[in-house]
Parts: structure tokens; C-alpha cells; sequence
């Protein structure tokens, strides 16, 4: 049986989740998806950053580059407010599903 | 995160050549080229250098670093959704993102490229001349076939540059309508003039250099996707409808010009 497949949108939804606990760049973002799923998720890296962008233009991340001493400039995100209320949608949307599956598969 | 250390020039030359043809694969617009240029760098550099840490050569961690980034196939394809809009994304943006290493580009390329700028500007010639002296049923039934050879003549010199395999086919298939216009030329041609087909001549050395040449060239698109059979017969299409417009044309009824052009 092949594992689930992540969709564009429930990618740009856990980027959300996890640029609602602070703000990161995509390096960061990248190592969080990776070791928080224990690699269960795991996308080429490059991947990251269309998502990142994709999320910036539609307005739900703010990307700025920082300078930081010792370290290199990164880019860093950051949620809106457009981006906070996506992730609560968003958060509800998954619960009910995962509920659901949950309800029909067992626990 | 680590960050520390310097990595050398050829690694750092090979992250940056990495982020760029991801960024060309992507079709990311100019605005927007060197800042994502400059943030996949930066997270190459970053995975190379935690790698090293890790104890891995500094090469082998450039490249565990650029598989792990994904290819610019792989990821291009994202960026092309991000920046431009879904119509252009499931049409140019199929046809145009680039693959291919530019530092390693036969210069055959290059003469394809010309080739196909020249039929583009003789055909938009042609076009306004049409619309000049001849009615509008004519002038339409014109674009339409020639229309869609010369869009794609068009899309197909940038395409080209980026490694396209559809482009060279492309440009194959032009250069062998010059050499076939050149045959048509000469049959049609009146007995006592002499006729020099210019076109056939370039046409049919480009074709003998590309075939000289034809290992480099399929390295060249060799990172460029294969395209389905259905659109290597419309592509071919478009080159047919071309060849056989003067002749479809010729035997339309003539119509009465609008105006008379009067060359001085």
C-alpha cells in the first residue's frame, strides 16, 4: 500500500502550522517538516520554496531577509493576519477529516 | 542550524549554477530571479555545510546537498505555478522553462536560433503585407495557417537556449521546410533565369552541422522531457500548414485588391 500523498494544500497548511509557532526560513522549515515527522515526510527540499512564495503572494506569509551577526542573510516568513485565520480554517478542515478517518479506520 | 565555515569556489560555483537553473526552470520572472536565486543558494550552502560537519567530504555534501534540493524538473515545474498564471503555466510555461547548462550549448544552437528569427521576421513580413494588398478572407485564411508555425517559430528560439528538446525538433523541422521551399523554388522557377535558393543553402547546412554534431545536441537536451506523440504531430502540423499555404492560397480565387502597393 503506498503512503498518503500530501496535496499542495495540506502542504501550504502545515508551512502555515508551522510558521504559527514562529517565524523561520525555508532551511529551518525544512528541517522542522522533516524531524517533526519523523521523516515520514519528505519532500525534495526545494519544494519548500515555491510553497513559501506560493503562500507570500497569496498574501497569508510575509518574507523579509534579516541579517543576523555571524550568520548568513536568510529570508525569513512570517504569518499574516490573512495567514492566521487561514491556519485556524484550515486546522478545523483537518480535524474533522482526520476525526472522520479515524471513525471509519479505527483508532 | 550550522553555519559556520567557508565553502570553496568550485563547490560554491556548482550550489550556485544549481539554484540558477532552478530559478530558469521555474520561468521566475526578472524581479523576482536573483532574490529566489540568492535563498536557494543560501539553503544549499547551509545543507553543505552541516553535511561537512556531519563528516562528509565537501563535494560529496554538495552533491548529497543538490539531489537532496530536488532536480530543476522537479522543482521548476512548482515555481512556474507561483509566478505566472494557470493558462500560461499549462501552456508557454510547459514549452519554455529551462534545463539545460548554457555554459555547455553547441553553437549549431545558436544557428538554429538564427534561422528561426529569420522565418519569424519573413513570415511577420509576409503577414503585413497580406493585410496590406490582399482582402481580409485572405489575410485571415493566411494567419491561420501560418499563425500557429510562426507563434511557435517564435516560443521556440527562447525555448532553445533553455535546452528544449521540442525546440530543436522545431528547428529541425524549419530548416527542412527552407530546404523544400529552396526544391520548390528551383522546379517553379522560370527556364533562363538563374535562381539562387538562398534558403535551401542555410537551411540544409544547418541540418548537415546539426547532424555533425548530433551527440552534443541530445546532450544538450538530454534534461528536457520527451513530448507525447500527439504534440509532435500538431507541432509537425503547423510546419505542413506552412509549406502548403502558398499553395493553398495560390488556388483561392483571386480577389479584387483593396489596394495597389506602388514600389518605388
Amino acid at each position: 500500500m503506498p503512503a498518503p500523498r500530501l496535496d499542495r494544500g495540506d502542504y501550504a497548511l502545515l508551512l502555515l502550522g508551522l510558521l504559527g509557532e514562529r517565524e523561520m526560513y525555508g532551511y529551518e522549515v525544512v528541517a522542522e517538516l522533516r524531524d517533526r515527522s519523523a521523516a515520514v515526510i519528505d519532500l525534495p527540499e526545494g519544494t519548500v520554496y515555491p510553497a513559501l512564495r506560493r503562500l507570500e503572494r497569496d498574501g497569508l506569509v510575509r518574507g523579509h531577509w534579516r541579517e543576523t551577526d555571524g550568520a548568513p542573510r536568510r529570508r525569513y516568513y512570517a504569518l499574516t493576519l490573512a495567514g492566521d485565520r487561514a491556519l485556524g480554517e484550515g486546522r478545523d478542515v483537518w480535524r474533522r477529516f482526520a476525526t472522520a478517518a479515524d471513525g471509519i479506520l479505527g483508532r | 542550524m550550522s553555519t559556520s565555515g567557508d565553502l570553496s569556489a568550485s563547490t560554491e560555483s556548482r550550489l550556485r549554477t544549481h539554484a540558477s537553473a532552478v530559478v530558469r526552470a521555474g520561468a521566475v520572472p526578472r524581479a523576482h530571479r536573483d532574490d529566489l536565486t540568492d535563498e536557494l543558494l543560501g539553503h544549499l550552502r547551509e545543507r553543505t555545510l552541516a553535511l561537512r560537519i556531519q563528516g562528509l567530504a565537501e563535494s560529496t555534501a554538495a552533491d548529497r546537498a543538490i539531489a537532496d534540493f530536488g532536480t530543476p524538473e522537479a522543482v521548476g515545474p512548482e515555481l512556474v505555478g507561483v509566478y505566472h498564471s494557470r493558462l500560461w503555466a499549462s501552456t508557454i510555461g510547459v514549452l519554455l522553462p529551462a534545463v539545460a547548462d548554457r555554459t555547455h550549448r553547441p553553437a549549431v544552437v545558436g544557428w538554429i536560433r538564427l534561422m528561426l528569427a529569420i522565418s519569424v521576421v519573413f513570415s511577420l513580413v509576409a503577414v503585413v503585407l497580406s493585410t496590406w494588398i490582399d482582402t481580409p478572407g485572405r489575410t485571415i485564411a493566411f494567419l491561420v495557417l501560418t499563425g500557429p508555425g510562426i507563434a511557435l517559430a517564435a516560443l521556440a528560439i527562447p525555448a532553445l537556449v533553455r535546452g528544449q528538446r521540442w525546440a530543436l525538433w522545431y528547428g529541425i523541422g524549419v530548416s527542412i521546410e527552407f530546404v523544400m521551399f529552396g526544391i520548390g523554388q528551383l522546379v517553379t522557377a522560370s527556364p533562363g533565369i538563374l535562381t539562387i535558393p538562398i534558403g535551401a543553402i542555410v537551411g540544409g547546412g544547418i541540418l548537415l552541422v546539426a547532424w555533425a554534431h548530433r551527440s552534443e545536441l541530445a546532450t544538450f537536451v538530454s534534461r528536457s522531457a520527451r513530448f507525447r506523440p500527439a504534440v509532435a504531430i500538431a507541432f509537425a502540423a503547423t510546419l505542413v500548414l506552412t509549406l502548403i499555404a502558398p499553395v493553398i492560397l495560390g488556388n483561392l480565387a483571386t480577389p479584387p485588391r483593396r489596394r495597389h502597393p506602388t514600389w518605388r
